[in-house]
């Protein structure tokens, strides 16, 4: 169902910690993929990697203000585009959104 | 007398947005804060009167949306769809805005009216957020009420909101707009939905056409007492496809796109943030808390601290409870005559009520810790802490406080399950704690060790605890495989802000589970007990003693069963002494003292009885061993049977009692057999 292949496809598995990000695609389907979108893992929204668990699973992560924690097989079906590292936390504000047309 | 009118309102919400406070303040009946998802599984009722109206409030399940994955999310729209309320109130957490806006928005679409209560505006302020409730009201077309549940602030305003919005027909102006490319698809669907006109009227067709491109299985079945379910199919699937096609993504992720969206849309709108700098207190606290080196020492202390203070505190009011009993017992013995019904009462009921009510200081005290821990948030973070190791094998971070808990007693582990959310993962839970060995079972070890393994006994008790935590996790991967199979679940999980607890919220949530347990698991223990009695009992020898239990259905059930159990290097009398395991695990030991013929019962130390077993030639220590593992993979007590039937049903409690016995006979088999071929 894909059309444009992205080249980088980075997702927040592939982030450290502190490392801020914006959402581009979850690609996970079903129950998975339905519950990070509901918990607002949708595309344009910001982000920030809080710390991870013991052995690195699972991660935590702030979003649209709140703090949620994410398995990192679940984190690898979230593409986003890093956003480098800022001061502090919770400094992320969205910038555009899908609808509105 | 007047006529009085009766307002139906359903209450909605995410977890953790206040929604009990607000439900308590409305009704002014105290009910539990929830904390995580799950703590309002079934639905709470209240009412209050104001303004001579009768408002009746149902307290649905938090959810943070209404899919069909979650059995809280069906309960909570199959409520709205179904019972039809008239009017719908929205708690919203305010320093949260959008992700409780998303829900807020779905319920829009169930076709009843919504208001959203504003709550924890404090809060809210407090953090720098400035939100303008008149703007979002009309930007959204649901009216916005500030509330401050704990403070009860905003509440009548609420009750008047909701009579100004069934006195206008008019209440919710507008609907989400999900954008051109969806709407289309949207009304398509919708054409052909309302051409059946009893459909229509039940389900509102335009969330039925949202829920179809979200690919419901729940709404996709109903669609089939639809008139021209065919045609909707096909319409639906072409409009799936379009939408896919167009913005290359699954549908169903499209749609919450759009509706966070459209919530980003209205709430940039609306609220101006003068971010405060620096991280806030709950920051601060998990940074130690979460610390990837302390974090799990500390839970590990919390839990360890959970476990003294609940079982060494708890060990008090027991001994006053078994003391009173015993009491009791004596005063019946001098006051009943001798015969059945003496018997009947002394060591049937009360005995019976006896064993009941000797758990209760013990749920108490561990359900008043565990609020606290849920309350204050910490719950959410032991989850996060100990879900690698678990996930492991099938299970859920959720799953370690009830099977730590296990090694206690295993009746208020299986109650503290109910922290899963998930079906799947909370029957799991329950089903695997029964092998952590709980105190019962210890003193049948010691004594069994101790007669058997005098040299190593520590060394011999410690191996069968280790092999329960072993079959725990075995059973666990085996059971997911086969029986408890399927997608997996996801773990996403909140991680709330830490709040203070409030003592009356912690004691209510202790009072309900304490009397939930002494009313459903009171009536079966009582029950069995007098069962158990019954079968040691009847028919009634001349001897008492070890001819009596000979004599009883029980002895002659052990000598019936006695091929079944010889491959395990049982005979008759350990056979029936295992059976009476089956009331509680220490009964084992006193039914050994009476089958060996050893005067004083119940002295787990007794010399006599390990010097009665040591002697028997029937029982080796391979046997001993083999016994020590059969109490521990055996069915638990019937406290603990009740208690899981309440919690996960009559059919696993029966899948539950088959596997346990299945597997405590292969692997005593195995073990047995090994062991002789070894020489032992």
């Amino acid at each position: 169902m894909q059309k444009e292949r992205i080249v980088i496809n980075m997702n927040i598995s592939d982030l450290e910690r502190g490392q801020k990000f914006r959402v581009k695609k979850v690609h996970i389907a079903g129950e998975i993929g339905k519950r990070l979108a509901d918990m607002g893992f949708t595309q344009g929204v910001e982000g920030v990697v809080v710390r991870s668990a013991l052995f690195g699973d699972p991660i935590q992560v702030r979003l649209m203000h709140y703090n949620i924690s994410i398995r990192r097989s679940e984190a690898r079906g979230v593409e986003v585009e890093s956003l480098g590292f800022g001061d502090g936390h919770g400094h992320h504000h969205r910038h555009r959104h899908g609808a509105g047309r | 007398m007047r006529f009085k009118k009766t307002i139906k309102i359903g209450l909605a919400g995410n977890p953790n947005s206040g929604k009990t406070t607000i439900f308590n303040a409305l009704t002014g009946s105290n009910q539990k804060v929830g904390n995580y998802p799950g703590v309002t599984v079934e639905k709470k009722q209240g009412s209050r009167l104001y303004k001579e109206i009768e408002f009746v409030i149902y307290d649905l399940p938090g959810t943070y949306s209404l899919t069909a994955y979650s059995p809280d999310e069906v309960v909570a729209r199959d409520f709205i769809i179904d019972e039809k309320p008239d009017i719908v109130i929205d708690v919203i957490d305010s320093t949260n805005l959008e992700r409780n806006l998303y829900l807020c928005l779905q319920l829009q679409e169930l076709g009843i009216p919504v208001i959203g209560a504003l709550n924890v505006m404090d809060q809210a302020r407090s953090m720098g957020l400035d939100i303008n409730d008149k703007e979002l009201s009309s930007l959204l077309g649901i009216p916005m009420v500030r509330t401050v549940g704990i403070r009860n602030e905003g509440i009548e305003e609420l009750l008047d909101r909701v009579i100004e919005c069934l006195g206008r027909q008019t209440c919710n102006t507008k609907m989400v707009s999900y954008g051109n490319e969806l709407e289309d698809e949207i009304s398509k669907i919708t054409e052909v939905l309302v051409r059946d006109t009893v459909f229509a009227a039940i389900y509102p067709p335009r969330w039925i056409a949202i829920k179809i491109l979200e690919k419901d299985r729940n709404v996709l079945g109903r669609l089939s007492a639809h008139s021209e379910k065919d045609l909707v199919k096909k319409i639906s699937d072409g409009c799936i496809k379009e939408i896919e096609k167009h913005f290359g993504r699954d549908s169903e992720i499209v749609v919450s796109e759009q509706r966070y969206a459209y919530v980003h849309g209205a709430v940039m709108e609306s609220v101006k943030r003068n971010e405060k700098s620096g991280a806030q207190i709950s920051e601060h606290v998990d940074r130690l808390l979460l610390d990837r080196i302390l974090g799990l020492p500390i839970f590990l202390a919390v839990i360890w601290a959970i476990f003294q203070i609940t079982f060494k505190f708890g060990e008090y009011p027991m001994r006053w409870l078994e003391a009173f009993f015993e009491w009791v017992s004596r005063y019946g013995t001098l006051y009943i005559p001798q015969g059945i019904l003496r018997s009947l009462i002394v060591d049937g009921v009360v005995g019976g009520i006896g064993s009941v009510l000797s758990f209760v200081p013990l749920i108490i005290i561990l359900f008043f810790l565990l609020s606290l821990l849920e309350d204050t948030g910490y719950i959410a973070r032991a989850a996060f802490i100990t879900d690698k190791f678990l996930h492991r094998f099938g299970l859920h971070g959720q799953s370690f406080m009830p099977m730590m808990l296990g090694f206690g007693c295993s009746v208020p582990a299986i109650m503290a399950a109910r922290t899963l959310k998930n079906h799947k993962d909370r029957i799991l839970t329950v089903l695997i704690t029964p092998f952590m060995s709980c105190g019962a079972k210890l003193p049948v070890y010691v004594l069994l060790a101790a007669a058997f393994f005098p040299q190593n006994a520590g060394n011999v008790v410690m191996s069968v605890y280790v092999i329960g935590v072993l079959l725990a996790l075995f059973s666990s991967v085996l059971l997911r495989r086969l029986v408890l199979r399927g997608e997996e679940t996801p773990f996403v999980m909140e991680l709330p802000p830490y709040r203070l607890p409030t003592l009356q919220g912690i004691l209510w949530h202790v009072k309900e589970k304490t009397w939930c347990y002494m009313k459903k698991a009171g009536t079966v223990i009582l029950g069995a007990s007098i069962l158990i009695w019954a079968i040691t009992t009847f028919p009634v020898a001349s001897g008492s003693g070890y001819n009596g239990l000979e004599h009883s259905i029980a002895g002659r059930l052990g000598k019936v069963i006695e091929p079944a159990i010889r491959p395990i290097g049982f005979d008759w009398k350990i056979g029936v002494a295992a059976l009476t395991g089956f009331s509680a695990k220490e009964v084992v030991v006193s039914t050994l003292g009476i089958l060996y013929k050893v005067g004083d019962e119940d002295q787990g130390q007794s010399e006599s009885l390990r010097e009665a077993l040591k002697n028997d030639p029937g029982v080796t220590p391979l046997v001993g061993y083999v016994l020590m593992l059969f109490i521990l993979i055996m069915p638990p007590c019937f406290a603990a049977l009740a208690a899981m039937r309440a919690e996960i049903g009559g059919g696993w409690l029966l899948f539950s009692f088959f596997y346990n016995i299945t597997l405590a006979w292969v692997v005593c088999f195995l073990v047995y057999q090994a062991g002789r071929i070894a020489g032992f």
